[in-house]
C-alpha cells in the first residue's frame, strides 16, 4: 500500500526547493503594530508589574502637602504693617487707639496729656526738678 | 509617553547604543530605551511567531506578549547581547505552548490542494502555487518549521539558530535536513506545476 503523498518522478533539487520557498508568503507586519504593542506597555504600567521573585516594587513617595491657607493668613498682617508704616513716614497723627485709652493715658501722667516726644522730655525735666 | 515616544520617532540618539545599554536602561523605567528595542526587534519577532502559528491573526499578541515579559523584568535576560534570540525563544515557546493547548489552523485550511493527478497546470495561478508552498511549510512539525524558519527565512547562522533553540548544532542541521526532505516529499507532487507556474510568474 503506498502512501498518497508518495510520488515517484524526478526527485526535486535543493535549488528547486529553495526557489520555491522564495516564493512562500511574507508574513505582513501588523499596521501601527509597535504602537499597539507600546500603549499595552503603558496600560501594564498603570496596572502595576507582576510580581516575580526578581521583581521590586516601587513605591512612590508621598510628597507633603504645602497649605495655600498659609500665604492667606498673612495676607493682612502684611497689609497691616505696611499701612502702619505708610502712616508713620506721612507724619499723621495716627489717632488708632480708642477714646478709652487715651483717658487711660492722661490718667497715668496726671493732667498733661501724653501727645508726643516733647512732652516726654518736659514731663522727664519735671521729673528731675 | 512611550506611545509618543515611538510616533514622534524621538529614538535619535539610542540607534547605535547596543542592546546591553538599552535593556540596563530599560530596567530603571528609561521607556526611551525600551521604546528603541522595540522598534528594533518586534519586526522580527513578528515574524518568526508569524510564521509559526501558519499566519494566524494572535501573531501579534504572543510577539507582543514575548516583550510584555521583557517590560515586567528585564533582569530575566541573562545574556543582554542575545536579547534577539531571547526574544524569539520566548516567543516560540508561547507558540507551543499555544500549539499544545489548542493545535492551530493552518493559513489554507479550507483549500483545496492540488494533487497531482489533474489538470490543475491550467488552473493554477500564482496565489494557488503560493497557498501550496504556503500549506507544505505550515505542515511541517514544530520544531523542523522554526529551525526552517530561523535558517532560510530570518537569514541566521545555524549557530545562532542552534542557540535560540537550544541545541546543538548538529541537532539543529538535523532538523533542516528533515525540514527539507519533508517539503520536498510534500511538494513533490505540484513540482513541474509549482515550477512552470513561478518560473512564468518570474518572467
Amino acid at each position: 500500500m503506498s502512501n498518497k503523498n508518495e510520488f515517484r518522478g524526478d526527485p526535486m533539487t535543493d535549488a528547486e526547493l529553495d526557489g520555491l520557498l522564495s516564493h512562500a508568503s511574507a508574513p505582513p507586519l501588523p499596521l501601527e503594530a509597535k504602537v499597539r504593542l507600546l500603549a499595552r506597555l503603558e496600560a501594564a504600567d498603570t496596572e502595576g508589574p507582576v510580581a516575580t521573585s526578581a521583581t521590586i516594587v516601587q513605591f512612590r513617595k508621598a510628597e507633603p502637602q504645602r497649605s495655600r491657607l498659609g500665604w492667606l493668613a498673612g495676607l493682612p498682617l502684611a497689609a497691616s504693617l505696611a499701612f502702619g508704616i505708610y502712616l508713620g513716614s506721612a507724619g499723621q497723627d495716627t489717632g488708632l487707639l480708642p477714646a478709652a485709652a487715651d483717658d487711660v493715658l492722661s490718667w497715668s501722667t496726671g493732667d498733661e496729656p501724653l501727645t508726643g516726644i516733647e512732652e516726654a522730655e518736659s514731663l522727664a525735666e519735671e521729673d528731675l526738678s | 509617553m512611550l506611545v509618543a515616544t515611538l510616533v514622534r520617532s524621538d529614538l535619535a540618539g539610542l540607534d547605535q547604543v547596543p542592546d546591553a545599554s538599552l535593556l540596563a536602561r530599560s530596567g530603571t523605567g528609561d521607556q526611551r530605551a525600551f521604546a528603541t528595542l522595540v522598534d528594533r526587534h518586534f519586526d522580527v519577532v513578528h515574524r518568526v511567531v508569524w510564521r509559526m502559528m501558519n499566519g494566524h491573526a494572535d501573531a501579534e499578541d504572543v510577539a507582543q506578549e514575548a516583550f510584555l515579559r521583557l517590560w515586567r523584568n528585564p533582569g530575566q535576560v541573562r545574556e543582554a547581547a542575545a536579547l534577539r534570540g531571547w526574544l524569539m525563544r520566548v516567543a516560540t515557546n508561547m507558540v507551543m505552548d499555544r500549539f499544545r493547548a489548542k493545535p492551530m489552523q493552518t493559513m489554507d485550511e479550507g483549500f483545496e490542494m492540488a494533487d497531482g493527478r489533474d489538470t490543475v497546470e491550467d488552473e493554477i495561478d500564482k496565489a494557488r502555487a503560493v497557498a501550496t508552498i504556503d500549506h507544505a511549510v505550515a505542515s511541517l512539525p514544530d520544531r523542523q518549521k522554526l529551525a526552517l524558519t530561523l535558517v532560510h527565512f530570518e537569514h541566521l547562522s545555524n549557530a545562532a539558530a542552534a542557540d535560540i533553540m537550544e541545541l546543538s548544532v548538529d541537532a539543529l542541521e538535523s532538523l533542516l535536513a528533515r525540514a527539507r526532505r519533508h517539503l520536498k516529499t510534500s511538494l513533490a507532487p505540484h513540482r513541474s506545476t509549482l515550477l512552470a507556474t513561478l518560473a512564468t510568474e518570474r518572467t
